[in-house]
């Protein structure tokens, strides 16, 4: 499990950093808000794309609205991959 | 497979996006699946103005133009998704676009767009155009819908 998290958060990390540019994202502090972080709604519809496509889950509208930093997001895509 | 719709009309079309000519790009909608996918046909006039200036003697149709036709379609995609009573408001948020040929006036233009996401507040879609039977563009597209208060 832990291993897991492990991954899904280098995964969402990973497309944080793609879609803004900013690398600093791959060490970040997971509870930082994703406002502070410069990650609007439209990023938000952008990761919930990209992990559906990595992970190969459906994610449902309540989970988006949810994204409120890494820690929490990381947190629901888990609930998906049990 | 979801069932397939179509609008026939640009009087139908009107009905679920905002957009008005002179900056209307879509004629109708030959194949749309709620929630999946939508496909529209725009025939490409020779006498609209933009190729007029784009360019004087070597008529291409702006890229941005197509861009904007595909996300017409998507729009149409998402109204008929996610109907509702209220004034909203639609962006185009992130595009990832690579243009495969040049598109001049005279063909019709085959548009589509299907969802990788989508909820009531925007999606990403997978876009690709193509005329004369060949692919002119392809890539991906974030849409936002803002509704107002």
């Amino acid at each position: 499990m832990g291993e897991q998290i492990q991954e899904i958060e280098t995964e969402l990390r990973k497309a944080l950093a793609y879609l803004t540019g900013d690398e600093d994202l791959m060490s970040v502090d997971a509870d930082i808000p994703f406002k502070n972080l410069g990650i609007d709604s439209m990023m938000a519809i952008e990761i919930m794309a990209a992990m559906e496509k990595k992970f190969k889950i459906q994610l449902q509208e309540k989970d988006v609205v949810r994204f409120k930093n890494i820690k929490d997001t990381v947190a629901i895509l888990a609930g998906y991959l049990k | 497979m979801t069932k397939s719709l179509s609008l026939n009309s640009k009087e139908e079309l009107l009905k679920y996006i905002p957009h008005r000519p002179p900056f209307l790009f879509i004629d109708r909608v030959s194949d749309l699946r709620i929630g999946e996918s939508v496909r529209a046909l725009f025939y490409l006039n020779p006498s609209a103005d933009y190729f007029k200036g784009h360019f004087p003697g070597h008529p291409v149709m702006p890229g941005a133009l197509m861009l904007e036709a595909i996300a017409q379609a998507t729009c149409v995609l998402f109204a008929m998704t996610y109907p509702s009573d209220k004034k909203r408001h639609f962006y185009a948020g992130s595009v990832k676009v690579r243009f495969l040929k040049p598109l001049q006036p005279g063909c019709d233009l085959e548009l589509n767009s299907k969802a990788i996401s989508m909820i009531s507040k925007g999606g990403v879609y997978e876009i690709s155009a193509r005329a004369n039977g060949e692919d002119v563009l392809k890539g991906e597209m974030g849409c936002m819908c803002v509704y107002e208060q």
